[in-house]
């Protein structure tokens, strides 16, 4: 599943598990060899896994760090759960709204149902 | 025989506030695209005489996807007061939606048609869909257990019209307040005015939605939940009691267990404050017994009949042609 969110088939890729952390106290490191996380990408991991780290490494040095960012409106990646929604019956494009992603709070821009980062399924 | 006066009597009241003459917004989807400044314009021009003529060539499609007595009859009142045309369908017998054509086909069909389109809908978010693809304005006459503003509206009217203001209210929220969409508009209308309290007295199993009660503590609202009606009578303004809908219910042995305790009746009104007054977005069915009509604190005959009269202001400042 996460080969795909994130997009990384056909990748060289390295999994890390268990790590020492000093801000989470333990943490699984993803390493992913000549591989430009896109914007859906980012999007998806900022759902998956808030309190993630991105760190860009050139030639062997972490250059930049980042956490995954979430946009206050979300075009075509997530659907709304509620099923009596327009967007589950007709051919609309979902949209919806992020609130704070470590609370992992999500409210459709068309039906308004709130529901929780548990419960996102991807477009 | 004459006719009643009653009837003929139109809301009158005294409103004050912002005297713009237009709205914030094309159309009206949620009770939240209006602000404040909205709300008094509206309330203010549904209590003046009707602008005959406003809408002279114009024309209203009230597409409405379900059955609908009191909203679809109203608006097209209120339409044909102001002078207008009406087309479109009540229920979708005979229409192209039976063949399977798109919400978004019969919006851009009507467009062509209509200079505002009036929308009921089955499903939750039909009206805002619509609003965003439409050239015209839509105003959401329901929209699956969503949103239902111009009933908001009507509400706030008859509130207006009771109280002499819409802050500083204690009003108790009586029965299904879970799939209730006029209990969902109306208290985040009422948040949009300072000091309200709401006590919500509902079946276990059909409370208010924790994301909307946590919503309204953030806008200032005051909650409070009470689990019988006995405990807020005393203390309420207004008491807005909807219907329990057996539909919505698990098991029916469920409901008809909790059913008299949601019910209002005589007995409830002895110590009540003199200014009560008792809403229902109707139809009633059980829960507020008959012989609560005869008593001064009955309302909602008299909140229904403002319907009208809100709806034609809603289409004047919408789609009019101004003063």
């Amino acid at each position: 599943m996460l080969l795909d969110l994130l997009e990384l088939k056909g990748h060289r890729a390295g999994l890390l598990l268990g790590q020492s952390s000093h801000r989470l106290g333990k943490k699984d490191i993803l390493i992913v060899a000549e591989y430009e996380l896109s914007e859906l990408a980012e999007q998806k991991l900022a759902i998956l896994a808030p309190d993630s780290t991105l760190n860009f490494v050139e030639q062997g040095k972490v250059v930049r760090k980042k956490r995954p960012q979430l946009p206050k409106l979300l075009k075509e990646l997530v659907l709304c759960v509620n099923p009596q929604c327009i967007t589950r019956v007709e051919e609309v494009p979902p949209k919806i709204r992020s609130g704070e992603p470590r609370t992992g709070e999500f409210q459709c821009y068309y039906c308004q149902h709130n529901f929780s980062g548990q419960e996102v399924q991807f477009v | 025989m004459p006719r009643s006066n009653v009837r003929n009597t139109p809301y009158r009241m005294k409103l004050t506030g912002s005297r713009s003459a237009k709205l914030s917004v094309k159309s009206l989807v949620s009770i939240l695209d209006l602000n404040e400044a909205d709300i008094d314009l509206l309330l203010r021009r549904a209590d003046a005489p009707s602008p005959h003529g406003s809408l002279q060539g114009k024309q209203v499609a009230l597409l409405f996807y379900e059955n609908s007595t009191r909203t679809y009859n109203s608006f097209q009142t209120a339409v044909h007061q102001l002078n207008g045309t009406v087309c479109g369908f009540s229920g979708v017998e005979g229409t192209s939606v039976l063949k399977g054509e798109s919400l978004h086909d019969t919006i851009k069909m009507f467009e062509n048609y209509a200079d505002l389109i009036v929308l009921r809908h089955p499903n939750d978010g039909a009206a805002r869909w619509a609003a965003d693809i439409s050239s015209v304005p839509v105003i959401n006459a329901g929209d699956g257990q969503n949103e239902h503003p111009t009933q908001t509206l009507l509400d706030l009217f008859a509130i207006k019209k009771t109280q002499g203001r819409l802050d500083n209210l204690k009003v108790a929220l009586v029965g299904d307040l879970k799939y209730g969409r006029t209990v969902r508009s109306l208290s985040q209308a009422l948040s949009l005015y300072p000091g309200n309290t709401l006590y919500l007295v509902n079946p276990p199993f059909l409370p208010l939605p924790e994301p909307l009660k946590q919503w309204l503590r953030e806008k200032g609202v005051k909650i409070e939940e009470r689990g019988s009606l006995e405990e807020v009578m005393s203390l309420a303004d207004i008491c807005y009691v909807t219907r329990i809908q057996k539909e919505r219910m698990s098991g029916v042995d469920e409901f008809l267990r909790v059913e008299d305790s949601y019910r209002l009746t005589r007995r409830h009104l002895t110590g009540v404050k003199a200014n009560l007054k008792v809403l229902h977005p109707l139809p009633r069915v059980k829960e507020i017994a008959v012989e609560v009509d005869s008593t001064p604190y009955a309302h909602y005959f008299a909140q229904a009949r403002g319907g009208v009269q809100v709806r034609r202001a809603l289409l004047e400042l919408i789609a009019g042609r101004g003063d």
